[in-house]
């Protein structure tokens, strides 16, 4: 990463608002059949390891996948247009998913049912999502037009962060880190068309 | 080592959890690997015909990598990007 790519951003503690979920979402469109394993990916994916199953697990335009030596359906009722895929590590069976249209989905059953966990965020239009790096209940978003929300209550409610995020606002991706240093709980890694920027996680 | 490319249009970024310097990006300039928490970084991509647009690792066992490719392939790496090969039916021997 070139060196003007490092940001470092200020620090605002949050309060923390506990609200209800959200709503069930209803089967996708499309239907997808109860086990096909000759599945080609379409579109655009997101890639996350699920250790539970010992296996990746896909989300592409059509659906959300498990790879089984080929991609066979994660459940009778994946969402679509899901572009970024998240998995709570200490809760294997809730997955979070989000996309451009989609929000923020939540599944507590390993992907079987979704529901959306969207609240506090403006719009639907969620172009990246990370898991904090040991904090399960904390996630991060990039809301397209918008910037960074946060919700530290496993995504029952969103707040916005004061961070303006990097230069190039077309995120893609987020991760985040426990490198030491950060004035608070880690870094945050953001992925751009133009390069990968670093933020300071002290929000 | 060095930079990532001018516009690398990175889609992905990853993080070692084991060893949190070590980070992945992936994008239509290939898969970069950075060692001291991305200000440089060293190709590691496979012999791919496409670009890796989708990424992510085994947190039990970090060196253990996989990659989707924007043709959907995927592919799996056993020693942190150093060695790649494709997965699925027919895809042993194929490396």
């Amino acid at each position: 990463m070139k060196p003007n790519k490092a940001i470092a951003l200020a620090s605002v503690i949050v309060a923390v608002l506990l609200t209800g979920c959200g709503r069930q979402i209803p089967p996708s469109a499309t239907p997808v059949p109860a086990r096909r394993v000759d599945h080609t990916p379409v579109g655009s994916f997101a890639l996350v390891y699920d250790p539970t199953r010992a296996t990746p697990l896909m989300a592409d335009d059509v659906g959300i996948w498990r790879w089984a030596g080929g991609w066979e359906p994660l459940g009778p009722s994946a969402p679509s247009g899901v572009t970024a895929l998240a998995l709570d590590p200490e809760r294997p069976e809730t997955l979070f998913a989000a996309g451009v249209g989609v929000g923020v989905l939540r599944s507590e059953d390993g992907g079987q049912t979704w529901a959306a966990s969207s609240e506090g965020l403006p719009n639907p239009s969620v172009t990246a999502l990370a898991l904090h790096s040991y904090r399960s209940k904390t996630l991060l978003a990039w809301v397209q037009g918008q910037g960074i929300y946060r919700t530290e209550n496993g995504g029952r409610r969103w707040e916005r962060m004061p961070d303006p995020g990097p230069p190039d606002k077309h995120v893609r991706g987020l991760v985040h880190s426990d490198l030491p240093g950060s004035m608070n709980t880690g870094w945050l890694y953001a992925s751009t068309p133009t390069g990968v920027y670093l933020s300071m996680d002290c929000f | 080592m060095g930079s990532l490319p001018i516009d690398p249009m990175v889609r992905s970024v990853i993080v070692d959890p084991v060893d949190p310097k070590r980070v992945y990006a992936a994008g239509a300039a290939g898969l970069f690997l950075s060692d001291d928490a991305g200000l440089t970084w060293r190709p590691a991509s496979g012999e791919w015909s496409s670009d890796p647009v989708g990424l992510s690792l085994d947190p039990t066992s970090p060196n253990r990598l996989f990659v989707i490719l924007s043709d959907g392939s995927l592919w799996g790496s056993e020693n942190a990007g150093s060695n790649w090969k494709p997965l699925g039916a027919g895809a042993e021997g194929n490396e």
